[in-house]
């Protein structure tokens, strides 16, 4: 399969995560409706029950208008969409996405994560990204607040923004447009942030980006911004020509 | 004033080309902001279904990137207790004078463009200054003019910011300017400077923000020179290298102070050089130094602020004892206006 070819992708997440703790494995936190663990090379999945385990190499897979929610000891959140078929992968950070769709949250210090998906994968440390694969279609990454870094297969990469949504054409070859999206209004009718029982831990840096965009300004407005930046008062420092003392 | 002691001063003048004026407030920020809005248009679904998990995805159409237009009015008046830089030394008196500094500035820029993660906006214009001195030079025959020192100053600047992250700042810049004695029209300097620099801008809360920065300027100088010398005219070439820290707090939303500190390493690059001054020259700049802002709109601000240098250089007395090392205080007020359209 293609994306178990992406070097390029483990050189990226292993910068990122060579301090942290491996994500191998979480905790169902939520199962809605169905969802079901299954061994590799074994041809019968088995329903998921909350609090299980579910650790690489085993796949996660969801049926039609089916969630889960996953905790790593770390607290790093996977957030599983309807018809998905996802892993860890063995060691790293690493989530092979194989279809349908996840929401990544990683807690800010603990090392991030990388999501692979045919060709492409997205890189993020202490951010709430959606990824969604469909091998026909492509690959596209959701920033719902922070930066992640999205690669294709070949090492090229582009920063990808609160708010902005990037496609990566079949194959993780190539970029496809990357597009300002209407936060709000995503957020609003998303079941991966809205459709379990608790709140996302980073609900309140989303909110913020959304008051961001929507402003059209950063909501860190001050922060951001250096008043005053020419510290000179506006003058040429020395003042006048020195002409007390003269060569004469 | 004499037209030698004009060219004289011209040579040591230790102007530094200004950096773009401070047209900048606490309001500006939404000039930074990236231009979205327009239309929305749907994205497509990668597969069936997509959205119901995503949440809709609706593209926001850029914003055609639009040139607009500063306009900037600035009036300062402050005391300075050593107008001629003179050093410290004993034997040596300090004049001390007030100073009124007009600045107007028309610059045009583009809205920022979103590129590599960050925002990119370029800006050009043209800025003029007029330097009035409640002083006169002594050494003058006739022996006064009330405003033989007054100067104007008329620059040419473009320049370009990258802003990364909201919190880091990368510019660079080229700026012309000509400096011309108020009396006469006179021409007696004039320099180009290429200047770069990076800020990281460190939010400490809603409030307060700290800024480091770097930045440096190459000075490529033409000054008229003395008769009867062999002093070139571009002898006060150079380099200098700033780095500072800055400290912003937002006491109510129109009140803004910041004290700051910078250390600035200007390198003269021919001050050592046989049959010039042959006074090898680097001089190593502590300015502190703190303004106090106060907002009546976004385009109207009126501010107090005060600084302190003392310049230590590496030069040696040279064939008029000049060692240039010096104290300076300066403290006053000034006015800002500023338009955009």
């Amino acid at each position: 399969m293609e994306t178990r070819q992406l070097l390029c992708a483990v050189l990226l997440g292993w910068c990122m995560v060579a301090q942290a703790t491996d994500l191998t494995q979480s905790t169902l936190t939520e199962v809605i409706n169905d969802v079901k663990l299954q061994e590799p090379g074994v041809s019968k999945a088995i329903p998921a029950q909350p609090n299980a385990l579910f650790s690489s190499p085993n796949l996660l897979r969801t049926g039609a208008a089916s969630r889960a929610e996953l905790t790593a000891p770390d607290q790093t959140l996977t957030r599983v969409g309807a018809n998905t078929v996802f892993s860890f992968e063995t060691a790293g950070r690493s989530i092979d996405l194989q279809q349908g769709s996840v929401l990544f949250h990683a807690p800010k210090g603990k090392g991030g994560g990388v999501i692979k998906s045919g060709g492409a994968a997205a890189a993020v440390l202490g951010t709430t990204i959606i990824v969604s694969y469909s091998a026909q279609t492509g690959f596209k990454v959701v920033v719902l607040e922070g930066h992640a870094k999205v690669s294709l297969a070949d090492g090229t990469s582009r920063i990808i923004n609160a708010g902005q949504l990037i496609i990566v054409l079949p194959g993780g070859m190539k970029f496809g447009p990357q597009q300002t999206i209407d936060l709000a209004k995503l957020v609003a009718g998303s079941a991966l942030i809205n459709g379990f029982s608790h709140e996302l831990p980073s609900m309140t840096l989303i909110r913020a980006a959304i008051t961001t965009q929507q402003s059209n300004s950063p909501t860190e407005d001050f922060a951001s911004h250096e008043h005053n930046p020419d510290i000179d008062n506006n003058t040429f420092e020395a003042g006048p020509p020195n002409t007390q003392r003269s060569l004469q | 004033m004499t037209q030698s002691t004009r060219i004289v001063g011209s040579i040591f003048l230790t102007v530094l080309c200004a950096t773009p004026l401070a047209h900048a407030g606490i309001f500006d920020v939404q000039e930074n902001a990236p231009a979205v809005g327009g239309a929305p248009t749907p994205v497509p679904e990668l597969y069936s279904g997509e959205s119901d998990d995503i949440g809709p995805q609706v593209a926001l159409q850029s914003k055609p990137v639009r040139l607009h237009f500063e306009a900037m009015l600035d009036s300062q008046y402050y005391h300075t207790d050593n107008l001629f830089l003179t050093e410290d030394q004993p034997n040596l008196q300090t004049k001390s004078t007030e100073v009124l500094v007009t600045s107007v500035e028309l610059a045009g820029a583009t809205d920022p463009v979103v590129m590599g993660g960050g925002e990119f906006q370029p800006r050009f214009g043209y800025r003029q200054q007029w330097y009035d001195f409640n002083a006169s030079d002594s050494t003058t025959y006739p022996p006064y003019d009330a405003n033989d020192l007054d100067f104007y100053v008329q620059t040419l600047f473009m320049e370009a910011r990258y802003r990364y992250r909201k919190q880091w700042i990368f510019e660079g810049g080229f700026d012309w300017s000509q400096l011309s004695y108020t009396t006469g029209d006179s021409d007696f300097y004039s320099e180009v400077v290429p200047h770069w620099g990076a800020r990281r801008v460190i939010p400490l809360d809603a409030t307060r923000v700290i800024t480091l920065g770097y930045q440096g300027a190459y000075h490529a100088t033409d000054a008229v020179p003395p008769q009867y010398s062999s002093v070139a005219s571009n002898v006060n070439d150079r380099v200098d290298h700033s780095v500072f820290v800055n400290y912003t707090q937002s006491i109510t939303p129109k009140l803004i102070v910041q004290p700051y500190y910078r250390f600035k390493v200007i390198d003269y690059m021919h001050y050592g050089d046989p049959g010039a001054l042959d006074n090898p020259r680097k001089d190593y700049l502590n300015t502190v130094g703190a303004s106090l802002t106060y907002y009546f709109l976004p385009e109207i601000s009126v501010r107090g602020f005060a600084s302190y240098d003392v310049n230590d250089s590496t030069a040696k007395d040279d064939s008029i004892g000049r060692v240039y090392d010096y104290k300076k205080f300066d403290a006053g007020v000034g006015v800002n206006m500023n338009y955009r359209f």
